[in-house]
């Protein structure tokens, strides 16, 4: 079994604060960032009960209405308040978009390590591998898979993660092969280590912090595409709230009742540059210069 | 101060550090980098500035040369007058202007100081041709690539600089300003002609740092500030080496701050000393003087450090502790808590630097 | 009989040459970088053998080769009688425990992310076996101490200490697991200078305690000449003098050896370096010189020196060297 011991130093944890706390646009898209992951976490847990309205109640009686103190971004073409159906469809964005950077992180620092690491025709295997994945353009093989397999969430996620596996996969065996030729690894094998252990306790406690910016500017995406997916019709699908849908599903009223498309619209936009900026940030916490500024 | 110094000081300055300080700047506070340096600099010497990291030999070098990236560095305090102005003061554009042929500086890493996409022989044209114009008192701005600034329409020639697009494309044809060759037959290096079309990183360490210093010897810069220009060379490399800088003192008149870890090398090339600790200068003095009656406790710890004894002759005395921490200085004397002799006095008051006898200075309170 | 810990016949070490400008499968012979090109040399029990060189000498890597860090391309390497270039990986896993080897950077040698508690229990890890019976608590403390490191320092990770007390943890690393044979490579070279006299007394105080034999590999003459019972000099892959300590610093026998004693600078600026000057460069290690490897830049290469290659050969007692002319600079 696999006894991962990151050890954790709390000096480093407050320089690592002072980093992020630094920039304002860090903070801010942390926040929302983080903001996000609350809404989702208590939409999911309290299962939609804490939402100011019933999203699937259809009430013909208040379509299509201007946003108020009642509805705060108005009501859609079936009655239903759209700021409840935005929030509900957090928890599923955030489900699809975990899922699928944590495997694609997972896949890649095992194939990537392996890869960098042990070198020769394994390499050669994975990499090339990696490579032919590589070659389709990111949408269109989701889109392939995702017609393919039928619409739903769970497919979705099955046709988005073979899209960005193999960026993590080059990643973590690029930093692998820096990891490697520093001379702690070498030592180890001095001292009589056996490459599996090598790997796991060095090599991988290395990486992952690159591989964890580069997640988390990763998230913004996935939900980006995934919302495509949706748009199209080949991801959620209705009744189901989610932004995507939300704004396919409004595009007809897009003169008429505006609030209904652009509101999804502009969640999906905060969101994506929120996780964009937030990344940025932990970029810099990385850097070994700026830590020194820092400390 | 500096008016006290400037009556004794020879007349012939070369460069004048009055009082100087440095800080960075980190998150929470200032770190001190220099602490009140003060030299002058007379013509045609070679002054060693010896110390460990964290002394403030490099800060203090990039100070006088102006290359500080500020922020975070500050410039807290004093003045660097060359030339009769005080160059802390003078703006960027002048600043450059000084660079090259009033003061040069010579780097550890010699490929890093070399442009990897321009021949050794582009790169010396262009110092030769920087020299000529400012001989002529045509205005250069800082960066300006002097061997294109040809007004021309033509794509091909706009992209790789010159008018001369078959003399740019064929390299067996590149025609460098005449003082090229010379040059490079000046620092001892065998067939000039075949170096002058090698890039950079087609050089040895030791061939680089030859470059680099026939750079320095074509601009007759007034002042030099070597920094560690031997460090990473091997023993052999570094005598030949050693041996041009003091050509370029004597030949071209040039004087020199040769920054370096190295007591040993100092003792080979320089004139006179100043051995520095943790931002200070803590002795300065003739280099038979800091070798043979040196006055600082630092300074014998330093020394005990290069003495060459076989394995079979006993220990080698080693100062206990470690460098100082800038951020977390000692209080009093900065030496202090590695200091055999240290006294009470030293943990409270911090020595000035006091002359003691003819032009050897030392700051400690057991010499007063 | 067992007289030396160490002892390395014929030992060669060619890396292939990659990149350049025409593809090496398009090239008609492979081209080598002779990095060791037939060394041979021995260490005793509880004695150091310095190796002195300059850059492209082949001395890094024979640190390496030697602990089989990097496969030797021939030769015999014995190590207490036996040739490790035969062991199987896991012989030679095993063989690792009594031979270990300190770095030269002290700030990559330790993993950042690895408290110093877990740099030392690595080694431990590493050799279940042998460490399951002791207490290992007892043994990291007691290690700490002997490398003249704080028992709190345990829980510390590599960033909080400095150099120096980096090169300790290093040298304790090696230590843990009892060997008695320790490469050394260049250890003090990265670390300012009155630090480097405090590691190098430490060394000095554990080989005696422990009674140790170390390989040390160093650029620097005076620090070999403070550590080293006996010397070994070399010069584009090849050892080329050889002797006790006093013999070749006072006694050189090879021209090289000559100039590069008389390039060391001396704290004394009464005493300059010779005038004399070794001209041109290092050669490279892929088109090495015909005969002897320093002929091109040695003032008294005569034909003989272009042609054959000069063995090593015993001029005077326990003092060898490798050129045509050494008898004639017998003193």
């Amino acid at each position: 079994m696999k006894k991962l011991r990151t050890s954790i130093d709390a000096q480093e944890l407050a320089i690592t604060w002072r980093i992020l706390r630094s920039s304002s646009i860090t903070l801010a898209g942390g926040a929302i960032a983080l903001g996000f992951l609350v809404i989702a976490l208590s939409v999911w847990i309290s299962g939609n009960a804490i939402l100011p309205y019933n999203v699937y109640t259809i009430s013909p009686a208040s379509t299509l209405q201007a946003p108020s103190l009642a509805h705060l971004l108005g009501t859609d073409d079936l009655g239903r308040d759209i700021f409840s159906r935005i929030l509900a469809a957090a928890p599923i964005d955030a489900e699809v978009a975990l899922s699928v950077v944590g495997s694609a992180v997972i896949l890649g620092l095992i194939l990537g390590s392996i890869a960098g690491y042990v070198g020769g025709r394994v390499e050669e295997i994975i990499m090339r591998v990696t490579d032919v994945f590589l070659a389709f353009p990111g949408l269109v093989l989701a889109l392939a898979i995702a017609s393919s397999l039928g619409p739903s969430i769970f497919h979705s996620i099955l046709a988005l993660t073979p899209v960005w596996w193999p960026s993590y996969t080059r990643l973590a065996r690029a930093e692998t092969l820096s990891v490697k030729s520093q001379q702690y690894v070498e030592a180890s094998r001095a001292v009589g280590q056996r490459v599996r252990h090598i790997i796991l306790a060095h090599i991988i406690p290395n990486i992952i912090p690159d591989l964890l910016v580069y997640a988390t500017l990763d998230i913004g995406n996935v939900i980006l595409v995934f919302s495509v997916l949706s748009f199209i019709g080949l991801g959620a699908q209705p009744p189901t709230p989610e932004w995507g849908l939300l704004t396919s599903q409004g595009e007809s009223y897009l003169v008429s009742a505006p609030w209904y498309p652009i509101a999804p619209a502009v969640a999906i936009l905060i969101i994506a540059i929120a996780f964009s900026l937030f990344g940025d940030g932990l970029r810099d916490v990385l850097d070994p210069k700026v830590r020194g500024l820092f400390s | 101060m500096s008016e006290a110094m400037s009556e004794t000081t020879n007349h012939r300055s070369v460069l004048d550090i009055n009082d100087l300080t440095v800080a960075y700047k980190t998150f929470n506070r200032n770190v001190v980098a220099l602490s009140n340096v003060s030299l002058d600099v007379p013509r045609a010497t070679i002054i060693a500035a010896v110390g460990e990291s964290g002394c403030g030999k490099s800060t203090l070098g990039l100070s006088i040369i102006g290359l500080l990236q500020r922020p975070p560095a500050m410039v807290t305090g004093g003045e660097i007058v060359f030339e009769g102005r005080d160059i802390l003061k003078v703006r960027e554009a002048e600043l450059s202007r000084l660079r090259g042929t009033g003061i040069s500086m010579i780097f550890q890493e010699p490929m890093s100081s070399l442009d990897p996409v321009y021949t050794v022989g582009q790169q010396l044209t262009e110092a030769i041709e920087v020299r000529e114009n400012r001989k002529q008192n045509r205005d250069y701005g800082p960066f300006e690539r002097t061997t294109a600034h040809h007004e021309s329409h033509n794509l091909a020639s706009r992209l790789l600089g010159t008018n001369n697009v078959r003399g740019a494309l064929n390299t067996a044809r590149r025609h460098y300003a005449a003082g090229a060759v010379e040059a490079l037959r000046n620092v001892q290096i065998s067939d000039p002609e075949r170096v002058l079309d090698k890039y950079p990183h087609e050089l040895s360490g030791g061939m680089a740092q030859r470059v680099m210093i026939a750079g320095a010897l074509v601009e007759r810069p007034s002042f030099l500030i070597a920094d560690e220009p031997t460090s990473a060379l091997d023993v052999t490399t570094q005598a030949q080496v050693l041996s041009l800088m003091r050509e370029l003192r004597d030949v071209v008149g040039t004087s020199i701050l040769f920054i370096t870890h190295d007591l040993a090398v100092a003792a080979q090339i320089a004139d006179q000393v100043i051995v520095m600790y943790a931002g200070e200068i803590v002795e300065q003095s003739s280099v038979k003087e800091i070798f043979q009656e040196h006055l600082h406790p630092y300074t014998e710890g330093l020394l005990n450090s290069f003495s060459s004894k076989y394995k079979d002759e006993g220990t080698m005395e080693a100062i206990s502790g470690d460098v100082p921490n800038l951020k977390n200085l000692p209080s009093g004397c900065r030496f202090h808590p590695r200091c055999k002799y240290a006294m009470e006095k030293c943990r409270l008051e911090h020595p000035e630097i006091r002359e003691t006898h003819q032009r050897h200075k030392v700051a400690c309170h057991l010499i007063s | 009989m067992q007289e030396q810990i160490l002892e390395v016949r014929n030992l060669v070490k060619y890396f292939p040459v990659r990149g350049g400008t025409i593809p090496s499968i398009l090239r008609k012979e492979k081209l080598w970088v002779k990095a060791v090109d037939d060394v041979s040399f021995m260490v005793g029990f509880n004695e150091t053998l310095g190796l002195v060189g300059e850059s492209g000498s082949g001395k890094t890597t024979i640190g390496r080769t030697i602990l089989i860090l990097e496969p030797p391309t021939r030769g015999e390497i014995l190590f207490k009688g036996e040739d490790i270039v035969k062991f199987g990986d896991e012989n030679l896993r095993l063989k690792r425990r009594e031979m270990q080897i300190v770095f030269q950077d002290p700030m990559s040698s330790l993993d950042p992310r690895q408290r110093l508690r877990d740099i030392l229990l690595e080694p431990l890890k590493a050799f279940h076996d042998y460490s399951k019976n002791l207490d290992q608590t007892k043994l990291m403390t007691e290690t700490l101490a002997s490398v003249g490191l704080p028992e709190d320092s345990l829980l510390r990770f590599p960033h909080q200490f400095s150099g120096g007390q980096r090169q300790r943890i290093a040298i304790a690393r090696a230590l843990i697991l009892n060997p008695k044979f320790l490469v050394l490579d260049e250890p003090t070279s990265a670390l300012d200078s009155s630090i480097q006299t405090q590691i190098l007394n430490l060394l000095r105080r554990l080989q005696q305690d422990r009674k140790l034999s170390f390989l040390f590999i160093s650029h620097n003459v005076n620090v070999v000449k403070y550590m080293a019972d006996r010397i070994a000099v070399m010069y584009c892959g090849k050892i080329i003098e050889t002797g006790r300590s006093r013999d070749i610093i006072e006694k050189p026998l090879h021209p090289y050896t000559m100039a590069l004693i008389s390039s060391v600078p001396q704290p004394d600026p009464e005493k300059n370096i010779s005038v004399e000057q070794l001209k041109g460069e290092v050669p490279s290690a892929v088109k090495v010189p015909s005969g002897c490897r320093f002929h091109p830049r040695c003032p008294f290469a005569q034909d003989i020196c272009k042609q054959v290659q000069p063995e090593l050969i015993e001029i005077e007692p326990e003092h060898w060297s490798a050129c045509h002319f050494s008898l004639s600079f017998k003193h």
